[in-house]
């Protein structure tokens, strides 16, 4: 590979006393790219941003921004900047002053009439053209979070590290703020490290997304890969796919030629029921495996319906949850296992479905995914 | 309960009021009037006022309190702001110890501190004067001031440096570009709790004043030693509503500039 990596890691570890906050960290990250951390709080996601950042220092390991090790660089001389989740706009400052702030120092002596051209153009990149005078106090949230991003981006850092900056945004501001940023990302072209515990988030933005769990990678993928087969039961609990079975391999179907869905698998699950599932980590028969189904994928009949699917039981509702536009139904198969359902919620009225109802439950076997542990 | 809890409340402020300024309200009045002896309205007059200003051992006692209570205060705000980075910034060992250590003066009977300075300015063959005063004052004031910007400390977000590195500033830009702008307004209310303790403080600079170094309290005592004069009634008016119109103008033009 010719291109320098925009960000690397290479086995960086950072211990607080006893605590392994980010352990053995290997990571790339391409130019240009998208990239999200993605895990529940405590996973070490953000310890992993400041230590790009260079506001943590790792204990070992090597960190390389644009291929040069910046370990003992402070943060005050990486070509990298933090959004931070609290913002952290100098109150004392205008909008325009905290936006100007990097370019003014020392370090950068950007002429006066430079400093107020930039300033406006980095203004107009978030829309807050008129708010130049206002204190960061007499701003929303979101108008906050924008000034933030300003105030990072002014300085054409090589790398935009940004930690949970939607967090504190009600939904909507915040699906709105998801395609700003990705607007943006595009338009200045730099490599955004973006640190989130909503998938969703991850799912919408980024090129790349690496989920972590107590210091460590789960799985580093796309956005499709992580959500369609997430390589571990943690990711796929995280991901949203709530339900997994553990089994065995009974048979092993080879591929069809021509056929777009690859070989599939019969798997005894524990509970002793028989499912079917695509082959997509080549086992074996006889291997030991677990299996995850995403609740969408997931449909429910009334008892008797005529349909057709690979995996087809008979079950009962024993909860369902009216979630808006999806009702989640919750229905058992034997005395052990149940599986969770989510079926548009007009489906669900249209069926009038209720607690207790016996039903035909069934997916089909490109929905189900192998684990590997 | 309700019904009566804003009463007792009320109350409650009134005893307030009537203990803490009735007996201020004495001094006003009794300042205005020309009764020298006893206490009774005679009439209006300004003339122990008058009798203040004429005064030559006032005027070098006042001279002997600003001379203590200015540099007291600058020494002590800076030396306070210092203690307060290094206590709340770094971790040193007997960090915690230390910190104690120096908030308890603040519990300290004024008597025993007044005392062992003594002892120990003696015992170092320092001369009582307005030196020893000064150093004393600077002593028990640096408790004060380091806790008042330690508290304001405590409020600045530390993420604001951590942005403030983030955005090229190096650790010394970093203090003087955001740190010490944000710890303004807690340096600024330290001073001015300062002031008083220092200007008003009179067991501690007892004992370590020499003679001739008498700042205003000592002398108002040696005074009252010779009979309660009009005089004094005057001087105590003063000496509370100056600083009143100073406080004061200095609210309304906060409010002016807002």
């Amino acid at each position: 590979m010719t291109q320098v990596a925009s960000v690397e890691l290479a086995h960086v570890v950072k211990r607080y006393g006893d605590v392994i906050a980010v352990n053995d960290l290997s990571l790339i990250i391409g130019e240009g790219e998208f990239f999200s951390l993605l895990g529940p709080s405590g996973c070490g996601k953000t310890t992993t941003l400041r230590l790009i950042g260079g506001l943590e220092k790792p204990d070992s390991g090597e960190i390389y921004i644009s291929g040069e090790v910046v370990n003992d660089r402070p943060p005050y001389e990486r070509s990298s900047n933090i959004v931070f989740q609290n913002y952290a706009l100098f109150p004392h400052l205008t909008v325009n002053d905290n936006i100007a702030f990097g370019l003014r120092l020392k370090s950068r002596r950007t002429p006066e009439p430079e400093v107020k051209e930039l300033v406006a153009q980095a203004l107009e990149l978030v829309h807050l053209e008129d708010f130049g005078a206002r204190r960061p106090a007499q701003l929303s949230g979101g108008q906050q979070q924008r000034v933030a991003l300003a105030r990072a981006l002014i300085l054409r850092p090589k790398v935009l590290l940004l930690d949970e900056p939607l967090g504190a945004l009600d939904r909507k501001l915040r699906k709105a703020m998801q395609i700003e940023l990705r607007r943006i990302q595009q338009e200045v072209n730099i490599t955004f490290v973006y640190v989130t515990h909503d998938q969703e988030e991850a799912m919408s933005m980024s090129d790349q997304v690496a989920v972590m769990r107590n210091g460590n990678f789960e799985q580093i993928g796309s956005p499709q890969e992580i959500f369609q087969s997430p390589r571990t039961r943690f990711t796929a609990d995280f991901m949203g796919a709530c339900n997994v079975f553990c089994g065995r391999v009974t048979a092993v179907v080879a591929p069809v030629a021509g056929c777009a869905l690859g070989g599939t698998v019969q798997i005894e699950t524990e509970t002793g029921f028989t499912l079917i599932s695509r082959n997509n980590r080549e086992l074996s028969s006889g291997a030991a495996t677990s299996i995850s189904i995403r609740p969408e994928a997931v449909q429910v009949f009334p008892e008797n319906w005529e349909w057709q699917a690979d995996n087809i039981f008979d079950g009962r509702i024993v909860e369902k949850v009216y979630l808006g536009e999806v009702t989640e139904l919750k229905v058992s198969l034997a005395e052990k296992d149940s599986i969770v359902s989510r079926v548009g919620s007009r489906i669900d009225q249209n069926f009038g479905f209720k607690e207790a109802d016996p039903v035909s439950i069934g997916w089909n076997a490109e929905d189900c995914n192998l684990l590997s542990d | 309960m309700n019904q009566t809890s804003p009463r007792l409340l009320f109350i409650g402020c009134m005893f307030l009021f009537v203990f803490m300024y009735a007996p201020l309200l004495v001094v006003i009045v009794f300042s205005l009037t020309p009764t020298e002896y006893g206490v009774s309205w005679e009439g209006f007059t300004l003339k122990w006022y008058q009798a203040v200003l004429d005064n030559k051992n006032i005027q070098a006692a006042l001279k002997v309190s600003l001379m203590v209570a200015i540099p007291c205060v600058l020494i002590s705000t800076a030396i306070g702001t210092i203690t307060a980075f290094t206590l709340y910034r770094s971790r040193f060992f007997g960090r915690a110890l230390y910190q104690g250590i120096i908030y308890i003066p603040l519990i300290m009977p004024d008597l025993v501190i007044g005392i062992s300075l003594l002892l120990f300015y003696t015992s170092i063959k320092l001369e009582l004067g307005v030196l020893t005063i000064l150093l004393a004052h600077i002593s028990f004031t640096i408790p004060l001031t380091t806790l008042v910007i330690i508290a304001r400390m405590q409020r600045i977000d530390r993420t604001l440096e951590d942005a403030a590195m983030d955005l090229g500033a190096d650790e010394w830009t970093t203090m003087r570009k955001v740190t010490l702008p944000l710890l303004k307004p807690g340096i600024l209310a330290a001073a001015l709790l300062a002031f008083p303790w220092s200007f008003n403080d009179f067991v501690i600079t007892f004992f370590v004043s020499g003679v001739g170094s008498s700042t205003l309290p000592i002398r108002v005592y040696s005074m009252i030693r010779l009979g309660v004069s009009p005089v004094i009634n005057a001087l105590g008016t003063l000496i509370v509503v100056i600083p009143l119109i100073l406080v004061v103008i200095g609210l309304l033009l906060e409010r002016r500039r807002v």
